[in-house]
């Protein structure tokens, strides 16, 4: 703190008042700033009336105190874990992988499934019957299969589907 | 639990108002195996450290908010936090500049949520040109001892000055001038540069000086 061209005249004062400053500084200052001397003396004043006049009153129930803490305390969790704190290039690292995983994860929840085909996927089979007029189809569609079978007036007592 | 705490050291019951707080306490017990205890989730270890710091942390806390009850609860809640957050305490500076931290951190919160915003920080009437310049700051020899304020007097009108003092304020003169603090270590409580410390000091004595014209002209 030896350059006071780097604080200004708020910090320089603050410095001058707490004595921080060099003999030289304190005089340089008080040649620049002649209101200085008295600010100090007041501030000082004040200081000393507030330490002096800080009465603070003491604390109550003390026992109670420990024991109401101790009952939250043991009430809630267990203390956090000692915190790794990693160094900044790995912590750029895994934001880097994070961002990638994440929009990987954006990618393929929304961008790629869309893409894919619908679930209701339907199967149709046509089936040659040798006759012009009878056509018969085969619709698979989850699990259930329909024969389709057009051109027939009726189904002969006969005929039995394999 | 009350047989077992009666037993226990007790620092600095009288809290001296002006102490540094790494200094203040040359014959303080060695806290670390008692932190070590803790972050294994021994609560007896804590209630141990509770016991030995819970006066100056209840000053502290007073000289903040300048209610007694308030001050009992939210040092109640400054060391429930520090219970939570011990095990990432590194020891890279002693337990209770760490526990300080948390509680003036607690204090300010509390002041915040409260819209404490005493008076204007950059009040005209507290600017450069008409601040201390001229100030009679030497005690006046025509008063009459009777004629000076009384102390209760004098500490009502500190009390009301400091309550008119903005939060930040009211924090960097708790720490520097009833505390003792260096400005890094006020900066370090507070998350904020050096400058802005100095800075907060210049103003809030600046409004001190306001506020308590008379009575330091009295004095």
């Amino acid at each position: 703190m030896s350059n006071s061209n780097l604080f200004s005249y708020e910090e320089e004062m603050t410095r001058y008042v707490d004595g921080d400053m060099s003999p030289e500084e304190a005089a340089a200052f008080e040649t620049k700033h002649p209101e200085a001397a008295a600010q100090k003396l007041t501030d000082s004043c004040i200081g000393n009336l507030l330490r002096k006049h800080s009465e603070i009153p003491p604390l109550q129930h003390a026992e109670f105190f420990n024991h109401q803490i101790l009952r939250e305390i043991t009430s809630t969790s267990s203390p956090s874990s000692p915190h790794y704190n990693p160094p900044p290039l790995l912590r750029f690292a895994f934001a880097g992988t994070a961002c990638l995983l994440a929009a990987a994860g954006i990618y393929f929840g929304f961008v790629a499934s869309q893409e894919k085909e619908p679930e209701f996927a339907v199967q149709i089979t046509e089936i040659k019957a040798g006759d012009d007029q009878l056509s018969v189809k085969l619709i698979e569609s989850e699990g259930l299969a329909v024969v389709w079978v057009d051109g027939l007036d009726y189904l002969p007592d006969t005929y039995t589907l394999e | 639990m009350a047989e077992s705490i009666s037993s226990k050291t007790d620092l600095n019951a009288g809290t001296s108002a002006a102490s540094n707080l790494e200094n203040a306490t040359p014959d303080v017990p060695d806290d670390k195996p008692l932190v070590a205890r803790c972050q294994k989730g021994d609560t007896t270890a804590f209630d141990e450290l509770i016991t030995r710091y819970r006066n100056r942390a209840f000053a502290m806390m007073y000289q903040m908010i300048r209610n007694e009850e308030d001050a009992w609860d939210l040092t109640q809640d400054g060391f429930v936090k520090a219970w939570k957050n011990i095990g990432r305490f590194r020891g890279e500076s002693a337990f209770y500049t760490w526990l300080y931290r948390i509680l003036m951190n607690v204090g300010l919160d509390w002041l915040r949520k409260k819209h404490v915003k005493g008076d204007s920080e950059f009040d005209d009437s507290i600017g450069l040109t008409n601040v201390a310049a001229g100030a009679i700051t030497a005690p006046r020899k025509d008063l009459e001892p009777a004629e000076r304020m009384a102390d209760a007097e004098i500490r009502k009108r500190l009390d009301a000055a400091i309550l008119k003092l903005t939060p930040d304020h009211r924090a960097v003169i708790v720490m520097r001038e009833l505390d003792g603090m260096e400005y890094q270590d006020i900066a370090d409580a507070v998350s904020c540069t050096l400058g802005t410390v100095m800075s907060r000091l210049f103003y809030a004595r600046k409004k001190l000086q306001t506020l308590l014209r008379d009575v330091y002209e009295q004095l």
